[in-house]
């Protein structure tokens, strides 16, 4: 959009028809003092898009000019490729109020028609963007009812805020979430109802409901049971007392007994012909056994005798196997007997020569023990002696230091020789140097250590003093400590001492040697050898003339085989006897048994006379009990044949008996089930579960309406989170970024490394960063934060302008806190974002707008009323 | 036989106990029921009259409780010069035998206990005809036997029955339902009926009491009995007596979009000064615009207290967002886009109709939250 021309007539204090001139594209600046009516164009600019002609609301009213009439706007613009001009008139008068809107001149629509299609024009873009024109009010007119500086800086702040809510709901929408937010959290939790609010606690009741409603639904049923079933027991009562039934049960239960005796009568006579057949059958069987047993018997007695026969001959042969095995018998136990006594004799002899073996054995090794101990009692006597001949001789280390004193002396003594005055003769003739007698060799040469006298042969004597440095003192000194040393070790000499050490030595190893035989003969020491020698006992008297103990066990071994053998031919002869002696008991045996069978074979046929005529009759009587048998079978067939069925009629009786008593015992059964129904019923009854039932219903289907009230509110209220939640995001995602990015050169222009950060939630400028510390936005200063909200218009402006969508900024002494340096910024910054938008300034500031640039706009009566759709400023 | 005057009433359920109402109002109306006996009994005083039938449904239950059994008959014994004459219903049929029983058994004398199809003699020349239920669901129409019945010449025949008939039930079995030409069949001056609530005439010989104290919204109004006057072969003649201390009223409101809503629901209500007996169920349908929308609840909220019920069933009131709504929410930016979009969720036939109605409350709900 591009705003061409503005006019207006009755606004405020222009009462006369004014216009304001040259408005183009990029900067127009309409630089005037104060009440010269920027504020008016402003107002009245506003209004002509935004305030429908019908309405007389505040914003009205305030364009209406103190002396009355109608106020009237007119403006001509450019807008999706035409050429528009709209006119509006407001006023308390309806048939005065109006709206006309041209296209390109012609009219496109007037009053409702006129607004619809001006509201397409503005109409906010479908992604929620800011509508219209961008607007930055003067933040001093807000002071009008107050004044105070900090109000209108307050105010500034504000329309930042107001911008942003535009965009993002900004605070409302923050109010609108937190409200819903914390109507859904007394609802619900994400994992459920919240836990004591009211849709759990709704829940809580509709499930105590439901569960008592199924108690008492069980309970009633119950009830209802009990009911039907004591109607079914009247019922069943009513039929049972009707005294027909009773006497018909009554008829067949004596009916049944009668049949029932009757029946039981025959089965008497059938009972007693089945005994009687029985005793026929018992009787013919008696007959048949008493014929088998008499033949049985003559069978027997002829078979006895021949028995007794032939054990007799049995008998008589085992006596004479017995006799014969009693004679061996005794010839083997004789021989037995000297093999024993041949043995023991042989076992005998051997012990002895063991004994005496063992006997010789002891001696020898008591002689060996006892030749063991003198050697090493001796042994100890030498180690003895020696250990006390070492212990007497010095120590190695005496006769080192005695050495070493000596060698001293040595040393003194030659030192002095080294130390003294020399003398070489050298003898060119005959004649000699001596002293005393001894002559000295020539060329030799010879120390003076002490005053000497030397005879010159052929000349005199020569006395030489060596003087004071060859006195002998060093020599005396160490002579003196070998003879102190020598008189402690107690020996007169080094040679002495020396000998004693050696001997002591000697004597060292002379003990080593006999402590080591003493350790050889008696590795356990004298004492045990002595114990040893002590457990051998002393040797018994020789036990003369008998063999070697080899000899002696190989007698033994051989006597001890003979009584083996003789054992086993006593038991072979033993055990042959007593066989001899069982075969002839059971030759007894059996002859006694043949005799015993003869006998009762003889006595069993003695009473019946001739066998042959005794078997005649047995067989004419067993004929007889034959006939009688089959005479009492045939009589308990016939009586079978004819016979009722006892069974059946027992059964009869008892049925029309236990029906009798059934009837009586259901009677009084029947009775005390009514009684216990009436009793149960009284007590359900008395609780009144049916009526409790219908309204524990009742309350739960208003229950189960409130938890679907509440869950319909839990839906509403997530559905509207959901919704607002959407919309901010998008708004943010769509918008915050991209006035950000747009914001930040804008910023650069006044603070060249300042950055503004914005609050993440309410999107509000927080502070300004500048060089590293944060100036809280309420502490900036009136024109910084001015600046800054301008700022965030362009910003806005340069974004939409981005989008194809370039709307007019329109500033109403917007910079009036900003000094002249930042002012220039400011220019810079309008400049900057003047080249693809219109930015139309009202301003009072006449010196310091003068850099602004830009065209510069008069405002002049109106010199035409403007043809409809034409241009106001022409 | 010279005329004969009596109250024709049914359906007392007594000991129903209304869970499905509030606590404050649960205790109002069971006693409301009990006293259905003694305004009876006033009602039978004030004209005279020395007979109530009661056709079926005296009691809510099969087994009521003994407090209420007891006190019931207390309060028809004390009804001096009055018998009281039960027919067991649907709702107490004689199934119930220990109900029965007891009533049998504890009734005083001026209560008579109807428990069989034995014509019994209301006065000299006047037979009564009972048809009691012996069961809750009976199959059968149960007055088929009275034109069989023999009552002495001359004898003015009034018939007694529970149960439907085919004029108001006709979805129901056919041959369960009383035959609407009854009376004339069976050569009744009278045939009283029970078992619907609501005060209804069959024919000119055959009426529905309706209840002496009303139960539910089914019906406006107040409960009543009928006063019966019959005499020889003339038509009965039949006056109401409201008995009813509770009126029962279903307000409808049918709402379009240039309506002043909020005092369309106002006129809907009755004076202020019957509210308080009054129990209320207001169902409002159309279409209203959000700012209407809130005006109807707030004028429903204010109102609502001043009676001793008051149901609201606003969920077949469509709300319709215009463009003025929107804008007055927001005209533009995320509030708009969040109005805009639950607008668009409404009108989304893709959507199911629950998730429809979940976003236009919350539209509603968040111009109440910005606006209301």
């Amino acid at each position: 959009m591009e705003i061409t021309a503005l006019r207006l007539a009755n606004v405020r204090r222009f009462t006369d028809p004014v216009e304001l001139r040259g408005i183009g594209p990029g900067i127009n600046v309409l630089s005037a003092p104060n009440e010269h009516g920027k504020s008016t164009f402003f107002d009245a600019l506003h209004a002509v898009f935004f305030l429908p002609h019908r309405s007389m609301n505040r914003e009205a009213q305030a364009l209406i000019p103190f002396s009355g009439g109608d106020p009237e706007v007119a403006v001509s613009f450019n807008a999706e490729g035409a050429a528009w001009r709209l006119e509006k008139r407001w006023s308390k008068s309806p048939g005065r109020k109006s709206a006309r809107l041209w296209r390109d001149g012609t009219l496109v629509g007037q009053a409702g028609q006129a607004e619809d299609v001006l509201g397409k024009l503005l109409a906010p873009p479908t992604d929620g963007g800011p509508a219209g024109l961008l607007w930055v009010r003067q933040g001093v007119t807000e002071l009008a009812a107050g004044g105070a500086e900090e109000v209108a800086r307050q105010s500034l702040i504000a329309s930042v805020a107001g911008e942003i809510d535009a965009m993002t709901g900004g605070r409302r929408m923050e109010a609108i979430l937190a409200r819903v937010t914390d109507d859904l959290g007394a609802l619900v939790t994400t994992r459920g109802p919240k836990k004591g609010g009211a849709l759990d606690a709704a829940i809580a009741d509709r499930d105590a409901l439901r569960l008592r409603s199924d108690t008492l639904q069980a309970d009633v049923d119950t009830l209802s049971e009990a009911i039907a079933e004591r109607r079914r027991v009247r019922r069943a009562l009513q039929g049972l007392a009707d005294p027909e039934l009773a006497a018909e049960r009554e008829q067949a239960l004596a009916a049944a007994n009668s049949a029932l005796a009757e029946g039981e009568r025959y089965n008497a006579t059938l009972l007693s012909a089945r005994d009687a057949e029985v005793t026929a059958r018992a009787l013919l069987d008696v007959a048949r056994d008493g014929r088998k047993r008499l033949a049985d018997a003559i069978e027997e007695q002829t078979a006895a005798a021949v028995a007794v026969v032939e054990t007799s001959q049995a008998q008589q042969e085992a006596q004479k196997q017995l006799w014969a095995k009693e004679e061996a018998f005794s010839v083997v136990s004789k021989y037995h007997s000297a093999a024993r006594a041949a043995a023991e004799d042989a076992r005998e002899l051997y012990r002895r020569a063991v004994f005496a073996e063992q006997a010789a054995e002891a001696g020898a090794q008591r002689a060996r023990l006892e030749g063991r101990l003198k050697k090493a009692e001796t042994a100890r006597s030498i180690h003895e002696t020696a250990q006390a001949e070492a212990l007497a001789g010095p120590d190695p280390e005496v006769v080192d230091r005695l050495r070493a004193l000596k060698t001293a002396v040595t040393l003194a003594k030659q030192a002095r020789v080294y130390a003294a005055p020399a003398i070489r003769v050298i003898y060119d003739g005959p004649g000699r140097v001596r002293i005393g007698d001894t002559a000295l060799s020539g060329e030799i040469r010879c120390p003076i250590s002490e005053p000497t006298t030397l005879v010159l042969d052929g000349i005199g004597r020569l006395l030489l003093d060596p003087g004071a440095g060859t006195d002998g003192a060093d020599v005396a000194t160490a002579e003196t400590a070998l003879t102190k040393a020598l008189a402690q070790a107690g020996y007169p000499d080094l040679a002495a001492a020396e000998a004693a050490l050696v001997s002591r030595k000697t004597a060292e190893t002379a003990a080593l040697e006999a402590m080591a035989r003493l350790t050889a003969e008696a590795p356990d020491g004298i004492d045990a050898l002595r114990a040893a020698l002590a457990a051998i006992a002393e040797p018994a008297a020789a036990d003369d003339g008998l063999p070697p103990s080899v000899e002696a066990a190989a007698a033994e071994r051989a006597a001890s085989q003979a009584l083996d053998d003789a054992e086993i031919k006593l038991r072979d002869a033993r055990e042959g006897r007593d066989h001899a002696r069982s075969a002839l008991a059971r030759a007894d045996a059996e002859r006694g048994a043949a005799d015993s069978r003869q006998m009762r074979a003889d006595q069993a046929l003695a009473s019946g006379g001739a066998p042959t005529a005794a078997l005649n009759s047995a067989d004419a009587h067993l004929a007889e009990q034959r006939r009688n048998a089959e005479n009492a079978a045939a009589r308990r067939a016939e009586l079978e044949a004819g016979a009722p069925d006892l069974d059946l009629l027992r059964a009869r009786h008892a049925r029309a008996k236990e029906a009798l008593e059934n009837l009586r015992s259901e009677v009084q059964t029947l009775s005390i089930r009514r009684g216990a129904l009436d009793a149960e019923i009284r007590a359900t009854a008395s609780e009144a579960i049916e009526e409790e039932l219908a309204e524990t219903n009742d309350r739960l289907f208003a229950a189960e309406q409130r938890v679907g009230g509440l869950e319909d509110e839990v839906a509403t209220l997530r559905c509207l989170a959901a919704a607002l939640d959407a919309a901010r995001s998008s708004a943010r995602t769509r918008y915050v970024a991209p006035v950000l990015k747009e914001l930040d050169p804008l910023l650069r222009l006044i603070w060249p490394e300042a950055e503004l950060r914005i609050d993440a939630d309410s999107l509000l400028p927080t502070e300004l960063v500048r060089r590293g510390t944060g100036e809280p936005f309420d502490m900036l200063s009136g024109g910084t934060r001015e600046q800054i909200a301008l700022m965030v218009r362009l910003a806005f402006a340069r974004m939409l302008a981005r989008d194809g969508r370039p709307t007019p900024l329109i500033l109403d002494d917007a910079l009036i806190f900003s000094d002249d340096d930042r002012i220039g910024a400011m220019f810079d910054a309008l400049t900057r974002q003047a080249m693809d938008q219109q930015v139309i300034v009202f301003s009072c500031r006449q010196r310091a707008f003068r850099d602004l640039g830009g065209q510069v706009l008069h405002s002049a009566p109106a010199i035409s009323a403007g043809a409809p759709g034409g241009d106001a400023s022409t | 036989m010279a005329r004969f005057r009596f109250l024709h009433s049914s359906d007392l359920h007594l000991g129903k106990r209304f869970g499905s109402f509030p606590e404050e109002v649960r205790g109002r109306l069971v006693e409301a029921r009990h006293d259905a006996l003694l305004r009876l009994a006033g009602a039978a005083a004030n004209e005279g009259l020395g007979d109530i039938l009661l056709a079926g449904d005296t009691f809510d239950t099969e087994m009521p409780s003994d407090r209420v059994r007891v006190q019931a008959l207390h309060a028809m014994a004390g009804a001096e010069g009055v018998s009281w004459w039960i027919l067991p219903g649907n709702h107490d049929s004689l199934r119930a035998e220990p109900l029965w029983d007891a009533l049998r058994a504890d009734a005083p004398p001026n209560v008579h206990v109807l428990d069989s199809e034995a014509p019994r003699d209301l006065a000299p020349g006047v037979s009564l005809l009972p048809a009691p239920l012996r069961h809750r669901f009976p199959g059968a129409d149960l007055t088929a036997h009275m034109p069989r019945i023999v009552t002495p010449e001359g004898h003015l025949r009034i018939g007694l029955a529970h149960g439907p008939t085919s004029t108001f039930h006709e979805d129901g079995d056919a041959e369960a339902m009383i035959a609407p030409d009854r009376a004339k069949t069976a050569g009744l001056s009278y045939l009283a009926l029970g078992d619907w609530h609501g005060r209804l005439e069959i024919n000119a010989r055959t009426h529905y009491s309706g209840t002496p104290e009303f139960d539910r919204f089914r019906h406006d109004g107040r409960g009543a009995c009928l006063l019966v006057s019959v005499e020889g072969g003339a038509l009965p003649e039949v006056q109401r007596i409201d008995t009813g201390r509770f009126e029962w009223r279903s307000v409808r409101l049918a709402l379009t979009p240039g309506l002043d809503a909020a005092a369309e629901a106002r006129r809907h209500l009755p004076p202020a000064d019957t509210r308080r007996d009054m129990l209320v169920r207001l169902r409002a349908s159309g279409t209203l615009s959000l700012p209407a929308r809130s005006a109807v609840e707030a004028a429903i909220e204010r109102a609502a207290p001043e009676f001793g019920h008051f149901e609201t069933d606003l969920s077949a009131l469509i709300t319709e967002a215009t463009a003025d709504d929107l804008d007055a929410i927001a005209p533009s930016g995320a509030l708009r886009a969040t109005a805009d979009a639950l607008l668009d969720a409404t009108r989304d036939s893709t959507r199911p109709e629950p998730d429809r109605r979940t976003a236009a409350r919350a539209l509603d709900r968040l111009w109440s939250l910005l606006l209301a």
